[in-house]
């Protein structure tokens, strides 16, 4: 006996009534009853979504998207590729990163990732603490005031500098808080707290974090420390004691 | 076995003879092609956009989600795999994520108005998932386009029964229930590549 074919799964599925051989068949097979059950899952989860009315953005907001990525040289490489073979795609964003670091991937395989794709010279910086001292050699980009985010109390200042060489480094002044066997982890976030990348853990009151290259701390301008438990989940915690926004 | 396979892939072809421009969508905007977001967007951004306002309860927040995850998913598609699944799944996801963080912006923010800084943020992703759930099973609906769509929502939104249907379509009871199969099956297909991608 062959199995029955997909209307005739559909129509059992349904309820209605199919030929007598198949349906004789269809009682006795594995494979057919757990087609139909498999439809009539299906069935189940479309009058679940009863109800739900979608809602169209208005036209604005496709024009929003246009212009965001048409002023984006990086992304507005809507190139149409020219047929001569490998296509190398656009550049790998640090956004595009973040949002796959946040599932759940070592931001270490984030860092090599982005150099892979050119986006980060020298590569592995990510998240190595560079070393401490030498204040004033370079020149400043960028500061802030910390504030204890539990009682707003003032808690330092953050400073970003460009060095000669291009690269450019946070430099954070701020009491270490208390964390317990916790770590503090150092971030800079983007304005809508979605984006972020993490510099590096925060271990002693003056300490300076190479900023990857490829951010932009006037995109990602908030400066955030965070108590990170050591559960080997790379991804921000969202429990920040420090913060502060650069300008 | 080999009768099993055969109709499997039978079936596979027909389903996906039903609506072959979803995958072409999908593998061009994989590539990049001009006018490939466009698409998605007309595809996607119903989803997107009722996901970002149920969930948010805020108008122009659900139109800045929006803003961001389609910017989002036209820069990071290199990270998209067609042979997974959907494009539209896969944009619903990046949606997700992204109302998943507002969400817990806002409670971070008001934890720290409240300042009760040792409680932990409180996360439940479930009723986002839910939501999302719906939204994009009531997308697959309307992608079926007319009259199956309508016959859909008639049969399982609203409760009618074949014969009402037939009545108010003024369609034969045999093609509201053929449409009706097909669109099942055609419905389970566009989960199955939704979910994959989610």
């Amino acid at each position: 006996m062959r199995h029955c074919d997909e209307e005739e799964l559909a129509a059992l599925a349904l309820g209605d009534p199919i030929d007598a051989a198949a349906a004789a068949h269809a009682a006795g097979c594995e494979r057919c009853a757990t087609e139909v059950e498999d439809l009539r899952a299906v069935a189940g989860r479309v009058q679940g979504a009863a109800g739900v009315e979608l809602v169209a953005p208005p036209a604005r907001v496709w024009t929003a998207i246009e212009a965001e990525i048409a002023a984006d040289p990086r992304s507005s490489a809507v190139k149409v590729d020219e047929g001569d073979g490998v296509d190398e795609g656009p550049a790998v964003e640090p956004e595009d990163e973040l949002a796959r670091r946040r599932e759940r991937r070592s931001p270490w395989v984030v860092g090599i990732a982005a150099a892979a794709a050119g986006a980060i010279i020298g590569g592995v910086a990510v998240g190595l603490v560079v070393s401490g001292g030498d204040d004033g050699g370079g020149t400043l980009v960028a500061q802030a005031p910390l504030a204890d985010l539990a009682t707003d109390a003032p808690a330092g200042s953050a400073r970003v500098e460009r060095r000669d060489d291009g690269t450019e480094v946070l430099v954070l002044d701020t009491p270490v808080p208390a964390a317990g066997d916790a770590n503090l982890e150092v971030w800079l976030i983007d304005t809508d707290v979605v984006g972020m990348v993490s510099l590096g853990f925060l271990t002693g009151d003056h300490q300076e974090f190479e900023i990857p290259a490829g951010y932009d701390v006037a995109d990602f301008p908030i400066v955030d420390v965070s108590v990170e438990p050591s559960d080997g989940d790379p991804t921000h915690s969202g429990d920040s004691v420090t913060r502060g926004v650069l300008g | 076995m080999r009768i099993a396979v055969g109709t499997a892939m039978a079936a596979e072809t027909a389903v996906r003879a039903d609506r072959p421009e979803d995958r072409e969508l999908d593998r061009d905007f994989a590539a990049g092609a001009e006018g490939s977001l466009e698409r998605l967007y007309a595809s996607a951004a119903p989803l997107v956009h009722t996901l970002a306002l149920r969930s948010l309860g805020d108008a122009a927040e659900a139109e800045d989600v929006t803003q961001q995850t389609f910017v989002a998913a036209w820069r990071g598609r290199d990270g998209y795999r067609p042979e997974r699944g959907s494009a539209r799944g896969w944009v619903v996801g990046i949606a997700r994520r992204r109302i998943a963080d507002a969400l817990d912006a806002r409670a971070r923010e008001r934890r720290r108005l409240e300042a009760v800084a040792d409680q932990p943020v409180a996360r439940d992703p479930d009723p986002l998932a839910t939501e999302a759930e719906r939204i994009m099973v009531r997308g697959e609906v309307e992608s079926l386009g007319p009259p199956r769509s309508t016959i859909v929502a008639l049969a399982f939104f609203e409760g009618h029964t074949h014969e009402q249907i037939a009545d108010r379509l003024s369609m034969p009871l045999g093609t509201v229930k053929s449409h009706l199969r097909r669109s099942l099956l055609a419905l389970r297909h566009g989960l199955e590549a939704a979910d994959a991608s989610l």
